[in-house]
């Protein structure tokens, strides 16, 4: 059920008015009910996967509670708990493993070895690497004792089920997520208006802008040779489409969980304004960013064998560089796993190193760029640098999408090489050139019109998002005219200049 | 009390919502033959009916088959018509009266592609009036699509701003309102007679066309073709499936493929006990009728209104003879 299906609308509505209707004490069965009734309406095997992960996460859960309750040998029951911890970490990390790397793995040995081993037709049940990271989450917290194992296997269920954010996130945390699934709400009208604003507005995102723009990436991106002037057109138009079919995605979740009166993570924060590669990692898919910081950075950190390689490295380059070079390795870790993370293949590896290489060198660089900053009468406070440091990172993070989108790594400096070596704007307009047709639209200058006053709007709205005024309380204030006038407006532009959006909700990270 | 106000208000945002859409839906949707097709089942009774994709719509001639059969007959052929809403189209039909025969006009490209969402794919569904069997349509189809597609139909033509004042006039014209198919009358193709009559211009021709794929099969399209064919049984209705004539040049390009697909579609239709016939087989004659490529608008076999009715006469013939 796609997120910009009817179905799902009817849906919606239908789980919102009954969640109003019904008794508070069963709005949390409901919304396990609705959970698990989405979920399965992409098929019955799909959903073996998620109950497969919901009772191993929560017998873990309750297990490692148990042991910590009734082995008194401390040393033991950690043991104990660790070994539980593995075996439920090595089932669900090999269950999406197995599924979504297998093939990978076949690729990989076939083009190494000149082997011609078969691909296998695996399932790959949607929101997979979502739900076992909001699980698996959920039992390194419990080993760690930063929650209460939850007891009740519906309860726990519905946190990892949860409809909204089940296919794209955003990644929830047990104590924060939880107690509000489980908590009775009174229907408002405020969040109802937030969340159908917040809505309203992630549509807007994802058919006015990010699928305007999809027409000019696919058509730049799969002819590099026939568009080898317009790679940097290409690399801004994904910059564009990715945010906003992300984020607008992500709107729609969160618009979505609002009308339930549950607050899910905010999963963006203005990336482009980011100053700094490690500023940016802030602020674009924060969830899962948090999530690679807590269960993967600091364990890796604070390891043993990190600590060995840290007194190493003080011994060999010093203090300084010393201290540094450990969480370098750290960060080159994380985003190793971050590009793992985020597909089976080369390229997303390369755009996981990508960045935990810049974050590494800018970690080993930092005292250099002081001085270098004191030397030339640079201060944090100037709006010109600050500028600078933006612009700077959103061409890093340009380069990088060359990797994420294109179709191979080669493929990839091919086009960032032609970007600078046949850079040729007119390619555009060219006669005999076409770049897409969407149901009768060729695209001219008005869908690069339409694209613009998108992100203008866009850019409008992230500046005083950036400013600290929080638009949705400003809007409910305002006079019911004033209101109603924006929701027509939003709903009447998301057909007039929306594009067709293509299979599977069309929102990219609903594939994962 | 306040709580009532805002419902109201909700209400009344839905009503203004809803008329501006209408509105929006009148000025931008030009007016379509399919009205005037579905205007037609619903006031008339047919004996035989023909379904099927564009190939049918610019191929059969029903009043040729009507001549020579003196059966009455409709040709509800539709460009984008997939099996599913050939379904639906056929239950609409049923509501006036039960035909004796149903042909459907099968291509196999429709048989391993996604239904698309081309300008006019949502057409059958915009125009059927409303009844049990639109509800029906609406959940086996609409639901599933983008929802853009059912509470905006004008979406698929917002690109029709420009020509918003033409539509507007002919909708408040009598032919309009009375049905008539007059605005379809063009120089290249003209909607008339119960089919789309083409005249071809000479010259190079579209090479492209949809081949059949085994490997690319819309389950869909399988599900419904099925549906189609049960609910004749279960209606006592005989059912028929044919395939048009392609031109010769491109059966001698793709050959193969047409084989591969007649093979396939041979033994499917064997399977579920349903006569096929296609008229591209070697050693099917086709009386007086040119199969080269002057003699259609393109590789994919949209022919000519003169080799349209040639190749109506020869149906009707075989469709007697498959009575006797």
């Amino acid at each position: 059920m796609s997120l910009i299906s009817m179905e799902f609308l009817l849906f919606v509505i239908l789980a919102v008015a009954g969640y109003y209707w019904i008794p508070q004490k069963y709005q949390w069965i409901w919304l396990l009910a609705f959970s698990y009734i989405y979920y399965t309406s992409g098929g019955i095997r799909v959903t073996c996967f998620l109950v497969f992960t919901t009772l191993t996460s929560w017998g873990a859960g309750v297990w490692m509670e148990k042991i910590s309750e009734t082995i008194k040998d401390k040393r033991n029951a950690k043991r104990t708990k660790r070994q539980i911890l593995t075996a439920a970490l090595v089932l669900n990390f090999g269950v999406l493993g197995v599924l979504k790397y297998t093939n990978f793995a076949i690729d990989t040995a076939n083009s190494l070895f000149g082997a011609e081993f078969d691909r296998l037709q695996l399932l790959l049940p949607l929101g997979i690497s979502f739900y076992t990271f909001q699980s698996m989450g959920y039992i390194l917290d419990v080993y760690w004792g930063r929650v209460k194992a939850e007891h009740h296997l519906f309860r726990f269920a519905l946190f990892v089920s949860f409809f909204p954010q089940i296919l794209q996130g955003p990644i929830g945390r047990y104590h924060s997520l939880s107690q509000q699934l489980y908590a009775s709400h009174t229907f408002s009208w405020n969040p109802i208006q937030q969340g159908f604003l917040r809505i309203l507005w992630g549509y807007f995102k994802k058919m006015v802008i990010a699928d305007n723009a999809v027409i000019f990436v696919d058509a730049i991106f799969e002819h590099p040779d026939l568009y080898n002037g317009l790679g940097i057109v290409g690399v801004l138009a994904y910059s564009i489409q990715l945010y906003c079919d992300f984020s607008g995605g992500m709107d729609v979740v969160i618009g979505i969980a609002e009308l339930f009166g549950i607050h899910l993570d905010e999963n963006f924060k203005r990336p482009y304004f980011a100053v700094s590669i490690t500023d940016f990692w802030h602020r674009w898919h924060i969830t899962l960013g948090t999530w690679m910081k807590d269960y993967v950075f600091y364990p890796v950190s604070l390891s043993g064998w990190m600590k060995s390689f840290s007194k190493f490295a003080k011994k060999t380059c010093g203090k300084q560089t010393g201290r540094t070079l450990p969480i370098c390795l750290a960060n080159l870790i994380v985003f190793l796993v971050v590009g793992v993370w985020h597909g089976a293949a080369w390229k997303f590896i390369i755009y996981g190193l990508y960045n935990g290489l810049i974050i590494a060198f800018s970690g080993l660089m930092a005292p250099s760029y002081r001085k270098w900053k004191t030397a030339l009468h640079i201060t944090d406070n100037s709006t010109a640098f600050h500028l600078f440091q933006m612009f700077r990172t959103f061409l890093l993070v340009n380069i990088s999408w060359f990797f994420d989108r294109a179709e191979d790594v080669k493929t990839a400096f091919l086009m960032m090489r032609n970007t600078l070596t046949h850079f040729n704007l007119g390619q555009i307009l060219e006669p005999g050139i076409e770049i897409g047709e969407a149901s009768g639209t060729t695209y001219t200058l008005v869908a690069i019109g339409v694209i613009l006053a998108g992100c203008l709007l866009l850019f409008v709205v992230s500046v005083l998002e950036e400013q600290g005024k929080n638009l949705a309380e400003i809007f409910v204030r305002q006079h019911w005219l004033v209101k109603g006038a924006v929701y027509l407006l939003l709903i009447l532009l998301l057909p007039a200049l929306g594009q067709p959006s293509g299979e599977a909700g069309g929102f990219i990270y609903a594939q994962f | 009390m306040h709580s009532f106000k805002k419902a109201l208000l909700v209400i009344l945002g839905i009503l203004i919502a809803a008329v501006v859409n209408f509105g929006l839906n009148y000025g931008l949707i030009p007016y379509s033959y399919v009205r005037i097709m579905m205007h037609q089942i619903k006031t008339q009774e047919y004996d035989t009916l023909f379904l099927g994709t564009s190939h049918g719509l610019n191929g059969i001639s029903p009043q040729v088959i009507e001549e020579k059969t003196g059966k009455k007959t409709m040709n509800l052929c539709l460009g984008g018509e997939y099996p599913r809403d050939a379904y639906y189209l056929l239950k609409y039909t049923c509501k006036k009266s039960v035909p004796e025969t149903v042909v459907y006009e099968l291509d196999p490209g429709y048989f391993c592609t996604p239904e698309g969402q081309r300008g006019d794919f949502n057409r059958i569904f915009y125009e059927m009036p409303f009844s049990s069997t639109k509800i029906e349509y609406f959940f086996g189809k609409e639901m599933e699509l983008d929802f853009r597609a059912s509470l905006f139909p004008w979406f698929y033509y917002r690109n029709q701003f420009r020509n918003a004042k033409e539509i507007l006039a002919v909708k408040q014209g009598e032919e309009y309102k009375n049905y008539g198919a007059a605005p379809f009358q063009n120089p290249g193709q003209s909607f008339e007679n119960g089919f789309m009559r083409n005249h071809p211009a000479p010259g190079a021709k579209p090479e492209e066309l949809t081949l059949w794929e085994e490997k690319e099969i819309n389950e869909d399209s399988f599900q419904y073709f099925e549906k189609i064919a049960s609910f004749c049984k279960k209606k006592g209705i005989e059912f028929l499936v044919v395939t048009t004539p392609v031109p010769r040049e491109a059966l001698e390009k793709y050959g193969d493929n047409f084989g591969e697909a007649d093979e396939f579609f041979t033994e499917y239709c064997k399977k579920l006990g349903v006569e096929y016939k296609n008229y591209n087989r070697p050693g099917q004659e086709i009386k007086d009728f040119d199969d080269s490529l002057n003699a259609f608008s393109d590789y994919e076999g949209h022919m000519s209104a003169d080799q349209a009715e040639t190749f109506s006469a020869q149906m009707a013939e075989d469709l007697l003879r498959s009575k006797k």
